[in-house]
């Protein structure tokens, strides 16, 4: 059953509720192929580093709560894969989004990279989220793109 | 080892030679899910929409479906080596519309393309055709960067 193209996958989660479909895909593709999946999440550094803090425990606080929620993300990836029989790795980056998974996929030799769509606002039914849109546009890599929210979905 | 995600699943081939590389992605996903794998070629009437109806509107159509029908049928070839059976599907217009409106219709797992394709678009710019897919599609789509190594300087 195993697969010689999709062997190692990226899927890149922000833990928001509007991953799991992405998830979905996700396992899906690596149950069927005996892939390794790797659960990446990127603490986004630029989201806080413009916001002034009176001392740099305001920082450290900010980065941990993030990397908290990270952990969350990536550890929710592996229930929901273990409940198929899915290995994932979990891995935590930090930096900017887009560049941080383009760069992983590139340097750890991913198959492909799955990503949603959405942004953390879930606006992004008209919108691509701009760190999909970003990745889509730097990455070399094969790419599985969610939708937001599909049509399907909605009806329940 | 049948999948209930991915049950039918879509290439859109543009009959470049980039995109063997976006169907052996496509073939191998239905291969391993047990999906019903459809090979869709558009004929883009958009691309001559200006040129008269008349005879020459005709050859050029004409001309347009068989390279239409001879990248169906490449997907075809690959996807009998993976012992895969694909059914062709030559639709014409606007080809993301087209794209889009034949999945919603078929209901289809995920859309597989390249994203250079024959438009040559700017390395940095995806093909237009994929970024419309991708922008107004409620279907995941799988977007496969074509080699541009010999296509790109």
């Amino acid at each position: 059953m195993k697969s010689n193209i999709y062997k190692r996958i990226l899927v890149a989660t922000d833990g928001s509720k509007l991953s799991e479909c992405t998830l979905k895909y996700a396992i899906e593709i690596a149950r069927i192929s005996g892939a390794r999946l790797y659960a990446v999440y990127v603490v986004d550094t630029a989201d806080f580093a413009s916001i002034p803090m009176e001392s740099d425990a305001g920082w450290e606080t900010m980065y941990s709560v993030l990397r908290d929620e990270g952990k969350d993300a990536t550890q929710k990836v592996e229930e929901l894969a273990k409940k198929v029989g899915v290995e994932v790795e979990q891995v935590e980056l930090e930096g900017h989004p887009s560049e941080e998974i383009v760069q992983f996929a590139n340097k750890e030799n991913m198959d492909i990279i799955i990503l949603g769509t959405h942004g953390k606002s879930g606006l992004s039914s008209i919108l691509m989220g701009s760190v999909a849109e970003n990745v889509i546009r730097t990455s070399t890599k094969p790419i599985l793109v969610v939708p937001a929210i599909s049509k399907k979905d909605k009806s329940h | 080892m049948e999948s209930t995600i991915y049950k039918n699943i879509l290439i859109a081939t543009d009959g470049s030679e980039h995109s063997e590389n976006t169907i052996k992605y496509g073939v191998e996903l239905a291969k391993l899910s047990g999906a019903r794998l459809f090979a869709v070629y558009v004929v883009d009437t958009g691309a001559f929409a200006s040129i008269p109806m008349d005879a020459e509107w005709e050859m050029m159509y004409s001309l347009l479906q068989d390279e239409g029908k001879k990248a169906t049928e490449r997907v075809e070839e690959m996807s009998n080596e993976y012992g895969v059976e694909v059914e062709q599907v030559l639709l014409d217009g606007q080809p993301a519309h087209e794209i889009i409106d034949f999945a919603e219709k078929n209901n289809i797992s995920v859309i597989i393309m390249g994203t250079h394709g024959k438009s040559g678009l700017d390395r940095f710019l995806l093909g237009s055709v994929a970024e419309r897919v991708i922008r107004s599609s409620d279907i995941p789509v799988f977007v496969v960067r074509m080699s541009d190594d010999d296509n790109d300087e």
